[in-house]
C-alpha cells in the first residue's frame, strides 16, 4: 500500500513537471492559473534596453505633492537598494502601496494619485571609467518621465496608459503616414466632442479602466530569478 | 521484448526504490532552511506590510486574472504565522519534529510568497516550495537530527563511523529532487530558445547593465564584450539541456555539477543574483549518495587524525553526549515541547513586532507625515513626456576587422593599409525605421567616404565597411554616425601604413 502511494506520488509529480515543460515549450496555457507559475521555468524571459523606476505621487487638495513610495517608515529593499514598488512590472500593487502609505500617515486630503515612470537607456548605467573606455562622447544621461496612471483619492482608477517602452514601440510603428491613413479608413463613428476627433487615430492612447487592457498573461519582464 | 520491458521496469524500480541511507537529503534538510533565512528574515519586520490586511499585499493570482484567491489575515495573525514559519524552518534544520516542521514550512512559505508577488515571489521561492514539499515526504530527519537523537540513534552520528546501523529508505524523494532540478534547467533552456536575442548576446548585455538586483560590477564590464556573451549563451544552453541526462553518475557528473556551481557563481558576479545560486547549490546536495558520503567521511577521518585540536574537540563532544545519556524517554515530552515552543515563539514575535511599531502609530510625536516633493521635481515629474532624443536611439559605434555572428569580435582603433575597417553601429530598441549615415572624416576634417544604410525597426545593429588601400593616407580618421542630418556618434581611429608605421607628422 505504502509503495503504491509512493508510486502514485512519483507519477503525479513527474506528470505535473512534464505538463509544465510541454505547456512552456508549446506556449500554451502558461498563464491559465497561478499554479502554472510553479511549473513554468521562465527565468529572465523578458528584457528591456531601458531602465525604469516608478514614482508614486499624491497630490493634496492644497496642490502640494507628496511621495507615497517608499513610505516614510520603510527601509525594506528586497533585492538590493530599491524599494518594493520598483519590482512591480505588472503595476497591480502601486495603488495598494499608495493607499497603505496614506492609511498610516498624517496628511491633508489627497485629491489624486499619480504613477509616473522614469526611464532612461541602460547605457547610462555604465560607470564613468567604463563609459570613457567605450565611448568617445561625454556621458549625457537623460531621464524620460511618462505618466502611467492616475487614481482618485480613494484609489479609483481615472486614467491608465501603456508603459513607456510600449509607447515607444507603438510610436515606432505608427510613425508611418500610410498606416495612419489606413487606420482611419472604414471606421465610421460620430464625433460628439471635438476633442475626440482623433480618437481612432492609430497611436498610443490612454485606456481606462484596466480590465479592457488585454489578456491575463503575466508579463514577467523583471528578473524573476531573484 | 518482454525481457527488455522487465529489465526496464526492474531498472526503474531500482532507480526509485533502492534502499539507501538518506545522507544527501539530511544535508539538504540542514542547509536549505539556513539558506532560506537569507530571504525570510529580512521580511520579518515588514510581514505586516507585505502579507496582511493592515498592509499592501499583492497576491500572485491577480496577475493571472484570479482576484485574491488566498485568505488575507490581520496584521497580528500574519506576524504570528510568519513567526511559526521561521520556527518551523529552524526546527527543520535541526531536525526536531522534522516532518511536521517541513509540512508547516512548506504550507506557510508557499502562502506568504503567493501573498506578495512583488517582493517575495520569485523562481527561487518556487524551487524552495518544491524542495520543502518533497522533503516533507522523505525520511530526511532520520539522521543527524534531534529526532534521531531522541530515538536513540545517536551513537552513529559522526561522519566516518560505521553506517551499517542506519535505517535505509527508498531513494525516490532524492530522485524526485534530482529530476526536479534537471527539469528546471531544461525549462530554463526552453525559455532561452524562445528568446532569439539571447543568442546574439543582446539580452544578456542589457541584463548585465540593469541596476535592479544586487551590485554586479563585473556584469557591466563583461557587457562591453558581447562576443563573450554569445559564447556564454551557447555554453549555458547546452549545459542546461544536458544536465538532466548527464548529472547521474560517473565522470559526466564530475563535469556537469562543477559547471553548474561555476554558472551560478557567475550569475552572482554578472547579474547580482544571491539567493538563486544558494538555493540551487542546496539542490546539488541531493546528488550525494552513500559512496560520496563514504569518501567524504574517510577524508574527514584523515583530517581528524592529523589535527590534534579536532581530535580533542571530538573527544569532548563525545564525552558530553555520554553525560546526557540516552534520551529515548524524552520523545513524548519533546513533541509537547515543540508545540509549546512554537506557540511561545509566535506570541513573543507578535509582542516584539507590536513593540517595534512598524508604522510608527504609537510614537510620542504621532504618526509619520508624508514626504513633500520639491516644486522643481514635481515640474519634472508632471511635465508631458519629452520627445525621445535621437542620440538615445543609438548605443555605440565600434570599429574592428572581424565579425562573428554579426558581432564585432575585435574592437580596435588602429588599422593598417590593406585592412578592411568594419564599423558597427549598435542601436537601442525600440527605435523607428532610420536612415543611418556613416561619414568618414580625415585628419583635416574632409569627408573621404560616405555610406548610408536603412536601419529598419527590428535591427539591433548596422555595419559599414571601408577598405584601406595603399592610397589611403595614413593618419587619424573620425567616423561620424548621423541620422536625419544630425551627428549622433563619433569614433576616432588611426590608419598606419602596411608596415604598422604611423604618419611621420
Amino acid at each position: 500500500m505504502k509503495r503504491w502511494l509512493a508510486k502514485l506520488t512519483i507519477g503525479t509529480y513527474l506528470t505535473a513537471l512534464a505538463l509544465g515543460i510541454g505547456s512552456h515549450a508549446m506556449n500554451f496555457g502558461t498563464g491559465a492559473h497561478p499554479a502554472m507559475y510553479y511549473f513554468i521555468w521562465d527565468m529572465f524571459c523578458g528584457w528591456s534596453a531601458h531602465e525604469v523606476r516608478y514614482h508614486i505621487v499624491g497630490e493634496g487638495e492644497s496642490g502640494q505633492h507628496y511621495r507615497l513610495s517608499p513610505a516614510p517608515w520603510s527601509t525594506f529593499a528586497p533585492y538590493g537598494d530599491l524599494e518594493r514598488a520598483q519590482y512591480d512590472a505588472l503595476g497591480n500593487s502601486y495603488i495598494k502601496i499608495a493607499m497603505n502609505t496614506l492609511r498610516h500617515t498624517d496628511h491633508e486630503p489627497i485629491a489624486r494619485i499619480f504613477v509616473i515612470e522614469e526611464a532612461w537607456p541602460k547605457k547610462y548605467n555604465l560607470p564613468e571609467n567604463l563609459w570613457a573606455a567605450r565611448f568617445d562622447e561625454p556621458k549625457d544621461a537623460h531621464s524620460y518621465f511618462h505618466l502611467k496612471s492616475i487614481y482618485d483619492g480613494e484609489g479609483g482608477l481615472i486614467q491608465f496608459n501603456p508603459d513607456y517602452v510600449t509607447t515607444l514601440q507603438q510610436l515606432a510603428i505608427t510613425n508611418n503616414p500610410r498606416l495612419r491613413a489606413d487606420s482611419l479608413r472604414g471606421r465610421p463613428f460620430f464625433a460628439v466632442d471635438p476633442a475626440h476627433r482623433g480618437a481612432y487615430l492609430m497611436e498610443p492612447q490612454s485606456v481606462s479602466p484596466p480590465e479592457s487592457s488585454g489578456s491575463n498573461e503575466p508579463q514577467w519582464n523583471r528578473p524573476s530569478a531573484n | 521484448m518482454t525481457v527488455e520491458t522487465e529489465r526496464f521496469s526492474k531498472r526503474l524500480d531500482n532507480f526509485f526504490f533502492a534502499p539507501e541511507v538518506p545522507y544527501g537529503l539530511a544535508l539538504l534538510r540542514i542547509a536549505f532552511p539556513i539558506v532560506l533565512m537569507g530571504m525570510v528574515l529580512p521580511r520579518w519586520h515588514v510581514a505586516r506590510e507585505l502579507y496582511s490586511t493592515d498592509g499592501a499585499p499583492a497576491q500572485l493570482s491577480v496577475g493571472y486574472g484570479y482576484m485574491d484567491i488566498l485568505p488575507e489575515f490581520s496584521g497580528t495573525i500574519a506576524v504570528a504565522l510568519y513567526a511559526i514559519m521561521i520556527f518551523a524552518l529552524i526546527c527543520t534544520s535541526i531536525g526536531w519534529c522534522t516532518r511536521p516542521s517541513l509540512i508547516i514550512s512548506a504550507v506557510l512559505f508557499t502562502y506568504f510568497t503567493m501573498m506578495d508577488y512583488v517582493s517575495s515571489m520569485t523562481k527561487y521561492t518556487v524551487i524552495a516550495t518544491h524542495l520543502l514539499t518533497i522533503l516533507s515526504l522523505s525520511q530526511c530527519g532520520s539522521l543527524w537530527s534531534v529526532d534521531s537523537w531522541l530515538a536513540g540513534r545517536k551513537r552513529q552520528s559522526w561522519p566516518g563511523e560505521p553506517s551499517i546501523a542506519y535505517e535505509k529508505f527508498p531513494a525516490w524523494p532524492r530522485r524526485l529532487i534530482q529530476l526536479f532540478i534537471g527539469v528546471v534547467y531544461f525549462g530554463a533552456a526552453i525559455t532561452k530558445m524562445h528568446t532569439p536575442l539571447f543568442f546574439t548576446g543582446d539580452m544578456l548585455q542589457y541584463w548585465m547593465q540593469t541596476h535592479i538586483n544586487f551590485k554586479h560590477p563585473i556584469g557591466e564590464y563583461i557587457s562591453l564584450y558581447p562576443i563573450l556573451l554569445v559564447a556564454f549563451a551557447y555554453v549555458t544552453i547546452v549545459w542546461e539541456i544536458m544536465f538532466i541526462f548527464l548529472c547521474w553518475k560517473g565522470s559526466w557528473r564530475l563535469l556537469i555539477l562543477p559547471v553548474g556551481i561555476l554558472f551560478h557563481f557567475m550569475t552572482t558576479l554578472t547579474l547580482g543574483l544571491l539567493m538563486f545560486p544558494m538555493v540551487c547549490y542546496c539542490t546539488y546536495l541531493s546528488f550525494m549518495d552513500e559512496d560520496d558520503y563514504r569518501q567524504i567521511a574517510a577524508g574527514f577521518r584523515r583530517v581528524c587524525r592529523r589535527s590534534a585540536w579536532m581530535k580533542s574537540a571530538m573527544t569532548h563532544v563525545t564525552a558530553w553526549r555520554e553525560r546526557i545519556g540516552n534520551p529515548v524517554g524524552w520523545q513524548t515530552n519533546a513533541r509537547a515541547a515543540f508545540v509549546f515552543s512554537m506557540a511561545l515563539f509566535a506570541v513573543a514575535n507578535v509582542e516584539v513586532e507590536h513593540w517595534l511599531d512598524l508604522y510608527g502609530e504609537r510614537r510620542a510625536e504621532g504618526k509619520y507625515t508624508l514626504t513633500q516633493i520639491e516644486p522643481d521635481e514635481v515640474a519634472k515629474l508632471m511635465a508631458p513626456t519629452e520627445p525621445f532624443r535621437v542620440k538615445d536611439r543609438f548605443l555605440a559605434v565600434d570599429t574592428g576587422t572581424i565579425l562573428v555572428g554579426d558581432r564585432l569580435a575585435n574592437r580596435r582603433t588602429q588599422f593598417r593599409q590593406g585592412e578592411t575597417v568594419i564599423a558597427q553601429c549598435n542601436l537601442i530598441p525600440p527605435h523607428e525605421d532610420m536612415y543611418v549615415e556613416f561619414k568618414l572624416h580625415d585628419s583635416e576634417n574632409r569627408i573621404v567616404s560616405r555610406q548610408g544604410n536603412i536601419a529598419t525597426r527590428e535591427l539591433f545593429r548596422t555595419n559599414f565597411n571601408y577598405t584601406l588601400t595603399d592610397s589611403t593616407p595614413t593618419g587619424e580618421y573620425t567616423l561620424v554616425v548621423e541620422t536625419a542630418g544630425q551627428p549622433v556618434l563619433r569614433k576616432k581611429f588611426l590608419v598606419q601604413d602596411k608596415h604598422g608605421r604611423a604618419a611621420a607628422n
